[in-house]
């Protein structure tokens, strides 16, 4: 009785700290990728996308004519034959539970630098024909900005894994870039001249033009088809604006005497960080009522915010040392609950930025003072770092 | 025999002229060669003039003048004139400039007040732009630490360089000689990760606008 009685006390002290997870038996599939003619740089590309995209499992074997897959690999559900010649790829999916091809295709690139975004093509198709929800995201290009020395940063565009990056603009300091379509085949980014400048810029063709100038500060934080919600210094006062690129409307949004930024459109209300309580915080104002009220009621200091239909993500400091490191952390709740859930727990997380579809989050952690790129599978509860040699200032998706 | 000597004699003596005046042919030649050129290099000159100055109209009527009169010296002493007001004006900018690079306003963490242990320097600011008789824009550049998101560090510089400028206004400052630009954190001073790199960084400073 007495053992009972201290084991009992024994597993209870413990017990705040058990997480009871229930796993549901949920089997990927399993494909075989044949292959003769695939250089290293195209699997490796192909194995981190399926870990990404973290729906079906890959293992690679070299013999493209391999006949009995199916006794060399019983438990395998599909098998993917690629084969790699002058910038072509030639790929057969077959389900070899029924013997059927379910992709047959070719897919070309002028140049091989480009592979990167021929392989994620290639997953993003192996992943819509496998029958999960499709994940646009991973053909997505990534726009950021890096310090290449003091009052000097270049702006460069990659995949998503970072394997291809290409530098497009450079001299001076070439700030916040932000896709300008969903085509993603423009952008908006400041350079700071004499005053800060918007700029629109053309990736393909170079064509850029002069949106906006102003004295102090001015940072594109969301756009919305022709509406652009910019951090802006009116009266040299940072707040929250929105801007018409097609009939040169400004607007301001927010007004307040100390720090409005990072607005973000939420349906009829715009999400934005704000210091009006003393220390930065999340808020949101209802674009017909001006009503504003506090978003998020979790942690006292939130330096940034990414939302994404029901799901708010904010990036939070949790300690509060002017002398030491300090750690910022992204927590993620969902619109009329209460519960939060933390995605990170160490180093400084920053700049979250949601995919279109609300699955996955991409984020910038530093940590001992290098930059990674985070991407969070939200469903999956999996992260994914990409280093970087360099410190990111700023990126969208 | 007399008019055989006085042949020779005058056949030498048209020989000499002759070699005489071929020297003093290339003499002209090189004298217009160099006139040519010192008119090239007066042009350039005043090309160059016109590309730091911008006065289109004023440099044609001096281009006239030496075509006219070969008065390139004018031309060059003008010039001269011009390069000196540059150079004056060069050395003023840089002379105000050095006397405001040493004064730095820090500011504590996250903050954007102008502490009590700063107000000192702020005052000698004020004084120095006071003093000031010739027309320049000074810009207060708001900077931040590494840490915080760089939009946040951004309003945050934006803050302190604003905080600065009234500052410098309400000590008689004329605010239309003032301009303010954040930089965030992209403009460190330091780059070492520990707490005095990170206080350096937390600062105001000033430059003159040419």
């Amino acid at each position: 009785m007495r053992i009972f009685f201290i084991l009992v006390l024994f597993l209870f002290s413990y017990a705040k700290n058990l997480e009871v997870v229930k796993y549901v038996s949920h089997k990927e599939p399993k494909i075989i990728v044949l292959y003769n003619n695939f250089p290293n740089k195209l699997k490796k590309i192909l194995s981190l996308d399926a870990e990404i995209i973290a729906n079906y499992k890959l293992k690679f074997q070299k013999n493209y004519d391999d006949e009995n897959i199916k006794e060399s690999y019983p438990d395998a559900d599909f098998v993917l034959k690629v084969n790699f010649k002058n910038n072509r790829l030639y790929v057969v999916l077959k389900n070899l539970g029924n013997n059927k091809i379910i992709l047959k295709k070719m897919y070309q690139i002028s140049s091989f630098k480009v592979y990167p975004f021929m392989i994620h093509k290639l997953s993003y198709d192996i992943n819509s024909k496998l029958g999960f929800p499709k994940v646009d995201w991973i053909n997505k290009k990534i726009v950021y900005s890096v310090y290449m020395g003091a009052k000097e940063q270049a702006i460069f565009v990659a995949d998503i894994t970072l394997t291809y990056r290409k530098k497009i603009i450079f001299g001076g300091l070439n700030v916040f870039p932000k896709w300008a379509n969903k085509e993603q085949t423009e952008i908006y980014y400041t350079k700071l001249e004499i005053s800060p400048v918007l700029y629109k810029y053309n990736i393909y063709t170079g064509a850029k033009s002069r949106v906006l100038s102003t004295e102090g500060m001015l940072v594109v934080s969301d756009v919305k088809g022709d509406k652009l919600l910019l951090t802006l210094a009116i009266d040299e006062q940072p707040d929250v604006c929105e801007y018409n690129v097609k009939n040169h409307i400004l607007k301001r949004v927010t007004n307040f005497s100390g720090i409005d930024v990072n607005g973000h459109f939420y349906g009829n209300e715009i999400v934005f960080i704000s210091d009006r309580l003393g220390y930065p915080n999340v808020y949101k104002k209802n674009l017909t009522t001006g009503k504003v009220s506090k978003l998020f009621y979790y942690g006292k200091n939130h330096i940034a915010v990414a939302v994404n239909k029901d799901k708010i993500v904010v990036s939070s400091r949790e300690t509060d040392n002017a002398f030491e490191k300090n750690s910022f952390n992204l927590l993620l709740i969902k619109k009329g609950e209460s519960a939060v859930k933390r995605l990170t727990f160490e180093g400084k997380n920053i700049s979250p930025v949601f995919s279109d579809d609300g699955t996955t989050l991409l984020f910038i952690k530093e940590y001992k003072f290098n930059s990674k790129f985070g991407i969070i599978r939200l469903d999956k509860n999996k992260i994914l770092y990409f280093r970087i040699n360099r410190r990111i200032q700023a990126f969208d998706f | 025999m007399k008019s055989k000597k006085l042949l020779a004699t005058m056949s030498v003596f048209l020989f000499l002229v002759g070699c005489g005046q071929q020297p003093e042919l290339d003499v002209d030649a090189n004298n217009q060669a160099q006139q040519q050129q010192q008119q090239n290099t007066t042009q350039q000159h005043q090309d160059n003039s016109s590309n730091q100055t911008e006065p289109t109209t004023e440099n044609n009527e001096q281009t006239d003048l030496s075509d006219q009169t070969g008065v390139v010296v004018t031309n060059q002493e003008s010039t001269e004139d011009e390069n000196n007001n540059q150079d004056e004006t060069a050395t003023e900018t840089e002379s105000l400039a050095s006397k405001l690079s040493g004064k730095v306003i820090y500011f504590d963490f996250d903050k954007y007040n102008i502490r009590d242990d700063q107000i000192s320097k702020v005052q000698e600011i004020a004084n120095i732009i006071k003093d000031e008789n010739r027309n320049f824009t000074i810009r207060i550049e708001g900077n931040c630490d590494e840490w915080g998101s760089d939009e946040y560090n951004y309003a945050l510089g934006l803050k302190r360089a604003k905080t600065l400028k009234q500052a410098l206004i309400n000590l008689g400052v004329d605010g239309a000689k003032l301009t303010i630009i954040s930089y965030g954190e992209t403009n460190p001073v330091c780059l070492s990760h520990n707490r005095s790199c990170w206080a350096k960084n937390r600062r105001d400073n000033l430059t003159v606008l040419p």
